[in-house]
């Protein structure tokens, strides 16, 4: 056994970051995208690392066993104070997650910090031995690993490309709801789905009025809305023909009168 | 890095020492004439083989999206490319690095994140994911985690997931769906660096560890179901943790420290996941009883007080939080109490009402029973080999029957009814043991190989060479098969008829949002399949199961009119497709009383009765999906 040199040893570098984790979590709790999300993940970070240093110390863990809670504590800190903050009744928004993990990582740097002034711990001496290329085969290793990395790209390339354009069958959506007590109306919406742009004619008979046509032009993705009044008492009938003139209904919708069966 | 393990490993049935290279005496038997397989190259030569199986498998969805049959033949050497390289140079005596192994971990995890990913890469559509979307959602909306979630009524009780999720969301901007992806994909991660650290606690050898993994990586539901981002996800990770923790108890020193990073691991899976909180209890009842079943002076006391702690915990959170839970999981039990009812009058696999026969093909079919076969066959032996072990080592015993428990696995896909998924759900917890139980025997078959390789005689050693080959294969293939998705459903396409996320839609989707934007979230509904997993998460809408007398084409009969007082359902949807196919997974409906029956289509006037009821009001129509307006109408009468 030795005794390695441990940043978290040196007393400068840990008072850097127990400073600097608060500025992280106001940080995260109000400044902009994406400083926010950096203070967040930074504050996790420190979490993570100083959190494990903390709780279990490095003497006897292996390298994948630091990593492994350093992934894990942000993870339980968030879960747990998150329940515990809505079992309290707290509004959990952003503010409150910053501070809660700002809280937590403070705490991990003060525990470490605190345990500095205790003997340094030993480490193991073996270390983990890392694959390295044989002399003359890095380029082997480094055209490997790149064309490893290009066929990855190509594949979710392929998948987001494909996924993009995959084809489902056009549409458009009618529909009629009755809205409002005291001036009672009919909200109509038309949705078009349809691959182009598309003209529709929408007939709306209220009662036994003779239906009232409106020509539309919409555009993939456009949704038309229109508000007719009309008595509770009153059946709705609501028709969109595709095209400039009325054939076979195209969509159809119709509302029945309130308390009428 | 540093790597050396506590010595708390189980007392070895091989003779090599942990960190014992096990290819210093074999390597110069096996180098092939300019072969340099064995040299670190390998790893990046194992790297670029496995990202094109990865793109084969790419190729393969794409071919579905855009229906080019020739290309979806790709799909299984794509998966055979990806995992039996990374697993034979798991096996192979040349891997004498833990850095090269962890490596190997770590590319069949992003390999495998990817295989499942690019089945939907833009959008979530798995209905289990869906459910989960929309806790988050409501978490970020609402503020609350008490919001209810309709889609999944218990997730309200196990808000773990919905608390990371919306923590993440809200904290770094990112929409939900994006978190969902990055969320899941941190939780594998931590899945498979769990597993590792625990193996290696337990066995204190970097390779049984690494082989253990990525035979753990070939369980059924590894790849896609506990990929997802599910409260299943959150919590097993944390299981395998909390038991690490109790080992690491063993350590001199720290115990505070160990005892809390248990308790917040024990905290977790309790607020997460109802059955791994249930298995966490087993588990650390099985392995206080293995500790306290030992002679006085060794007698181990720690998981005992952890095997409390944790029932104390879950029994507080189902008996306080909860309740709803033991009436959510009440239908299993007594579906698999019906089963074995069933047995006993020799009804072999009888399916539940509702609920279709899984269809496999012959040959997935094979590739099932052959990997289970296989897995089986060497945790027979491992048992064998371990069982002397047992007085030395506490955790011999549990270990053994859990690994054991692989034949209750199989056994539920023949015997009871809907087996197959119940097994596969069990085989995520089951893999566990059977994994470190079967790469410790494989460890000491490479061993004993390496013992006895120069003999001299070819054929044998091409027929050895050759077997981790076709075991590697037949693991991955039984893996996938008897997993999720089934077969039918296994590569992205276009729409199927109750098809799961194959029937997830631009218009069934539209239809959704409609109305939640239109009509508010929480009314009562009926509906397909389909129409259940879309209005109740993307639509928040509460969607009721056994409908499927609504979709008779008797309209507003007696039958029709009591289920809809008695369900108060406000609101019915129909799916016009419903007509024109059958359906994919069997059944049209969640609790379908003709599943696995159909032999035509729904009659199309059966779907468009409402449209003659008294009082119903169609009040949308996309072409395909109608909605109905059931409020003051004949049904509702």
């Amino acid at each position: 056994m030795t005794v390695e040199r441990d940043p978290f040893a040196r007393p400068r570098w840990l008072v850097t970051v127990a400073v600097a984790v608060p500025l992280l979590g106001v940080a995260d709790a109000v400044g902009p995208q994406p400083f926010a999300a950096l203070g967040f993940a930074a504050n996790l970070t420190v979490l993570g690392v100083a959190g494990g240093r903390a709780l279990l110390g490095r003497a006897g863990l292996s390298a994948v066993e630091r990593a492994t809670v350093a992934l894990a504590l942000p993870i339980a800190v968030l879960v747990l104070g998150t329940i515990a903050a809505a079992a309290l009744r707290l509004h959990l928004d952003r503010p409150l997650w910053a501070a809660l993990v700002a809280l937590a990582a403070e705490a991990a740097a003060v525990g470490v910090l605190a345990r500095r002034g205790q003997p340094s711990e030993p480490r193991n001496r073996r270390r983990w031995p890392t694959a390295r290329p044989e002399a003359g085969r890095g380029i082997l290793w480094g055209a490997s690993l790149t064309a490893a990395g290009a066929v990855l790209a190509a594949a979710v390339a392929l998948s987001v490309w494909t996924a993009g354009r995959q084809a489902y069958p056009a549409f458009s959506a009618l529909s009629a709801i009755r809205v409002g007590s005291a001036e009672p109306s009919v909200r109509i919406e038309l949705t078009s789905e349809e691959a182009a742009p598309t003209r529709f004619i929408v007939a709306v008979a209220v009662g036994s009025a003779r239906p009232d046509s409106v020509p539309l032009r919409l555009a993939p993705g456009v949704t038309w809305r229109k508000t007719v009044p009309a008595p509770a008492s009153a059946s709705v009938t609501v028709v969109a023909d595709r095209g400039t003139r009325s054939r076979v209904p195209y969509r159809e919708v119709n509302l029945t009168p309130r308390g009428i069966r | 890095m540093s790597q050396k393990i506590a010595p708390t490993r189980l007392s070895a049935a091989s003779p090599a020492g942990p960190n014992r290279p096990a290819a210093a005496r074999g390597i110069g038997l096996h180098r092939r004439a300019g072969g340099d397989v064995g040299g670190p190259v390998a790893f990046p030569l194992i790297a670029l083989l496995s990202s094109v199986g990865t793109l084969a498998v790419a190729a393969a969805y794409a071919a579905g999206r855009d229906g080019w049959p020739d290309l979806s033949a790709l799909y299984w050497p794509g998966q055979l490319l990806v995992y039996v390289p990374i697993a034979l140079r798991a096996y192979s005596p040349r891997l004498t690095r833990p850095a090269e192994g962890f490596a190997l971990l770590l590319l069949l995890f992003v390999q495998q994140t990817l295989l499942f990913r690019m089945y939907s890469p833009l959008a979530l559509k798995y209905p289990d994911e869906l459910q989960h979307w929309r806790g988050t959602v409501n978490v970020i909306q609402s503020g609350r985690l008490d919001q209810a979630n309709y889609s999944l009524p218990p997730a309200v009780h196990y808000p773990g997931l919905e608390a990371l999720g919306g923590a993440l969301s809200a904290s770094t901007g990112l929409p939900p769906t994006a978190t969902a992806f990055i969320v899941a994909a941190l939780l594998h991660l931590l899945l498979v660096c769990a597993l590792y650290v625990l193996c290696l606690r337990i066995r204190a050898d970097w390779r049984v560890a690494t082989l253990a993994c990525v035979i753990y990586a070939a369980n059924p539901h590894f790849m896609f179901f506990d990929a997802m981002y599910i409260y299943q996800s959150l919590a097993l990770p944390f299981l395998l943790l909390a038991v690490w923790a109790l080992r690491l108890l063993r350590l001199p020193g720290r115990a505070a420290g160990r005892w809390v990073v248990l308790l917040i691991a024990i905290g977790v899976v309790t607020v997460s996941h109802h059955i791994t909180s249930f298995v966490m209890v087993a588990l650390l009842g099985s392995l206080a009883a293995s500790g306290l079943g030992r002679p006085r002076p060794g007698r181990e006391l720690r998981p005992v007080a952890a095997w409390l702690v944790a029932t104390a915990a879950v029994l507080a959170w189902v008996l306080l939080v909860a309740r709803d839970v033991v009436g959510y999981l009440a239908p299993v039990v007594a579906q698999l109490g019906d089963s074995a009812t069933g047995l006993l009058h020799g009804q072999l696999g009888a399916t539940a009402p509702g609920r279709a026969p899984l269809v496999e093909p012959l040959d997935e079919r094979l590739a099932t029973i052959g990997a289970l076969g296989m897995l089986a066959f060497l945790v027979v032996r491992g048992s064998r080999d371990l069982w002397p072990e047992r007085h030395a080592e506490p955790w011999t015993l549990p270990l053994i029957s859990g690994a054991l428990l692989i034949f209750a696995a199989g056994g539920l896909r023949f015997v009871a009814s809907d087996g197959a998924e119940l097994s596969g759900r069990s085989a995520t917890f089951i893999y566990v043991p059977v994994a470190l139980v079967a790469a410790i025997v494989l460890h000491d078959i490479r061993r004993r190989g390496l013992d006895h390789h120069d003999t001299g005689r070819r054929g044998l050693a091409l027929l050895g060479g050759a077997t981790p080959v076709v075991a590697a294969a037949v693991i991955l293939m039984g893996g996938v098969a008897s997993g999720w998705p089934p077969a039918w459903d296994r590569l992205p396409g276009p729409y199927l008829a109750a098809g799961f996320e194959r029937s997830v839609d631009p218009q069934g989707i539209a239809a959704a949002e409609w109305a939640l934007s239109a009509l508010g979230p929480g009314h009562r509904w009926a509906g397909d399949l389909t129409a259940y997993t879309l209005l109740a998460t993307i639509g928040d809408q509460n969607t009721v199961r056994d409908d499927g007398v609504l979709f008779d084409g008797r309209g507003a009969d007696a039958a029709a009119s009591s289920f809809v007082k008695r369900e108060d359902i406000q609101f019915l949807t129909v799916d016009l497709r419903d007509s024109m196919r059958l359906p994919a997974s069997g059944g049209y409906f969640p609790v379908d009383p003709n599943a696995g029956r159909y032999r035509s289509p729904l009659p199309r006037t059966d779907l468009t009765a409402p449209d003659r009821v008294a009082g119903v009001s169609r009040i949308y129509d996309s072409g395909d999906i109608y909605l109905y307006d059931l409020r003051g109408s004949a049904y509702d009468g």
